[in-house]
């Protein structure tokens, strides 16, 4: 239940859980499955906006996330949603899995780490991911990502430049996973191929209001909004409560365990101010080199599927080549994202393709706090790794696209933001090389687990968020088990 | 005590004063010259529904106020009594382009303009240009 008043439940609960973005819901989604009776405090920064309250005043949320840390370096936009249900308002809902060789990255390619786990560990929790979130998606795409099971939607349907692509490159192109629903729930509507996602204007896409409503309406679940997380306080490798600001008042409350997921910037601020030390705290901060790149067609007319982005190509994703550079992630736009054609009667004989191309995690880019606890972001740059991916990306894209009549292809610019805020609390097996554990368990404070992209190791291609649900329904079953 | 120097100095400020806001309010009248301009030449042969037009300018200026796009505002009232565009550096000529497509792009997608199989030959606005990709089968 929503708390928002000048007082809370209880001065102790077992579960505190700070955020409540999609690590930290399906982290209580899979705890109220095993423990029903459990008492939690999810603690939210921002405030209880409903989706109609967001489309009446078109935004996500009432604080802006700029306005939560200080840029010490090159100026970068970090997106992410201050508010009830974190990135679950603001997401556009592509859902894709990480590629089987992105946990082995290292000793595949010689390059980052492998992740303290592989695809086999996680593909039940993929699979459970997208059934809790009724995730639409192309059964055949288990030729680049094997699948246990179907997926609960069908897919969404290709557009006229996805059709070309598809017959061409059977293997390699396919329609988008997506929690843009492809046909109408009890919870949601069918997905109407908005111009944008953020503000769904149908509520078809998979939010914390359509999707968790079984957590914001329990009884043991307390959820108390306008609550700023500061620091942990500990004894010895035990957390033992929280400190927070709520309505400009500090407070503290007790708890047995504690789920830390409010964002990779955040979470590290939170360990920075609690004292909590570790080389690869705070390091990392990353995420991927997004760029834009539009093709001029010659007859085809574009923009006929039945969703925002309807294609996913694997053509520039994986292989040797990512021993030099990163690999690239190819979404499909199925909306004119830079404009109808100006010529008459072709105005939709374009296509625009939305590339992510993985990063590394370099100790340059980091967070920490100041003397007075504020957040301080130092990002000095994407690394040279990303960057040569990129170019690569775009020198190859004539190929991949050689099956489409392409007129011209021009570079639309790198993207101010990718919304994928990563890596500041890293996973591995050992304290040397990481913050948690394989179970998220951070390796000092053994009743601290950290969820959310924050744990992420490495920087794959794919877009995060499914991810992020798998990791902590599997980090749940760890703990409980 | 008030000196001419004084009395001077007052006229000038407020003379200042006068002279920008009516350049700001002639800015934002001519954003109205340069849409229609924009859409007439992408549009042969149309004509264009006035209320709806009038909608369509009332959300385009709110929408660039909010941005704060004053070099637009400024470039919005020269293209109707010149074209400047010869004259622009290649970065700000991309720009302007990239506007002038965004206006049509904005214009059509929220107009009557794709409802039909065959568009109408009076356009006319309806609103929302963002809402609802009109090409996208269901």
């Amino acid at each position: 239940m929503i708390l928002d008043g000048p007082s809370w439940g209880h001065r102790h609960y077992p579960f505190v859980v700070i955020g409540t973005g999609f690590g930290a819901l399906f982290f209580v989604h899979r705890l109220l499955e095993r423990r029903p009776a459990a008492k939690v405090l999810m603690l939210e920064r921002g405030s209880y906006r409903p989706w109609e309250t967001q489309i009446a005043e078109q935004r996500n949320a009432d604080v802006e996330a700029a306005d939560t840390y200080r840029d010490e370096a090159a100026p970068k936009r970090w997106n992410f949603a201050v508010a009830y249900g974190g990135g679950t308002n603001c997401w556009y809902g592509t859902a894709p899995r990480m590629h089987p060789n992105d946990f082995r990255l290292e000793s595949l390619y010689g390059r980052g780490r492998d992740w303290p786990l592989d695809y086999d560990e996680i593909e039940p929790y993929y699979a459970e991911a997208e059934a809790i979130m009724d995730i639409s998606g192309p059964d055949d795409i288990a030729a680049v990502c094997p699948r246990s099971r179907p997926f609960p939607q069908p897919p969404h349907r290709l557009s006229a430049v996805d059709r070309v692509m598809k017959e061409a490159q059977p293997q390699r192109h396919f329609a988008m996973p997506t929690g843009r629903a492809r046909r109408a729930t009890d919870r949601r509507a069918q997905c109407c191929a908005s111009l944008r996602c953020d503000l769904c204007p149908v509520e078809a896409k998979f939010t914390v209001h359509n999707g968790f409503r079984h957590i914001t309406e329990h009884p043991n679940v307390h959820i108390l909004v306008g609550a700023e997380a500061r620091e942990l306080e500990r004894i010895g490798g035990i957390a033992t409560a929280v400190r927070f600001v709520h309505k400009g008042r500090e407070a503290r409350i007790g708890c047995d365990f504690c789920v830390l997921g409010a964002g990779a910037i955040h979470s590290a601020a939170i360990l920075a101010r609690s004292s909590i030390e570790h080389p690869l705290q705070g390091r990392g901060l990353n995420e991927q080199l997004g760029f834009g790149a539009e093709a001029m067609l010659d007859g085809l007319d574009n923009f006929d599927g039945s969703t925002i982005t309807t294609g996913v190509n694997y053509a520039l994703y994986d292989g040797s080549f990512r021993a030099l550079h990163g690999g690239a992630f190819l979404a499909f736009e199925n909306r004119p994202l830079y404009g109808l054609r100006r010529d008459y009667g072709r105005w939709r004989q374009l296509l625009v393709v939305t590339v992510n191309v993985e990063d590394e995690l370099l100790d340059e880019n980091f967070v920490t706090v100041d003397d007075k606890g504020d957040v301080v972001v130092h990002y000095a740059r994407a690394s040279d790794y990303a960057i040569d991916g990129a170019r690569r990306a775009l020198d190859l894209l004539p190929e991949v696209l050689s099956p489409l009549p392409v007129e011209s292809i021009a570079f639309k610019g790198y993207r101010k933001a990718e919304s994928h805020v990563q890596g500041t609390l890293r996973m591995g097996t050992g304290i040397e090389d990481s913050v948690v554990d394989r179970a998220q368990i951070h390796h000092g404070i053994r009743n601290l687990m950290a969820v959310g992209t924050a744990v992420f190791p490495t920087c794959p291609p794919a877009p995060p968020s499914l991810t992020i649900a798998a990791l902590s329904l599997r980090a749940a079953d760890l703990l409980l088990a | 005590m008030m000196t001419r120097r004084k009395v001077m100095i007052g006229g000038a400020a407020l003379g200042a004063a006068a002279l920008g806001v009516g350049t700001l309010a002639a800015f934002r009248y001519h954003y109205s010259d340069w849409l229609l301009q924009v859409l007439r030449q992408a549009l042969p042969g149309h004509a264009i529904e006035p209320e709806g037009f009038a909608l369509y300018v009332r959300e385009y200026a709110a929408r660039k106020r909010a941005a704060g796009a004053i070099r637009l505002e400024l470039y919005a009232m020269a293209e109707t009594v010149a074209n400047p565009g010869p004259l622009l550096p290649d970065g700000l000529a991309d720009k302007v382009a990239e506007e002038e497509r965004r206006i049509v792009t904005e214009f059509l997608m929220g107009s009557d303009f794709f409802l039909e199989a065959d568009p109408p030959r009076t356009v006319t606005y309806l609103g929302n240009p963002n809402i609802c990709n009109p090409f996208a089968v269901l």
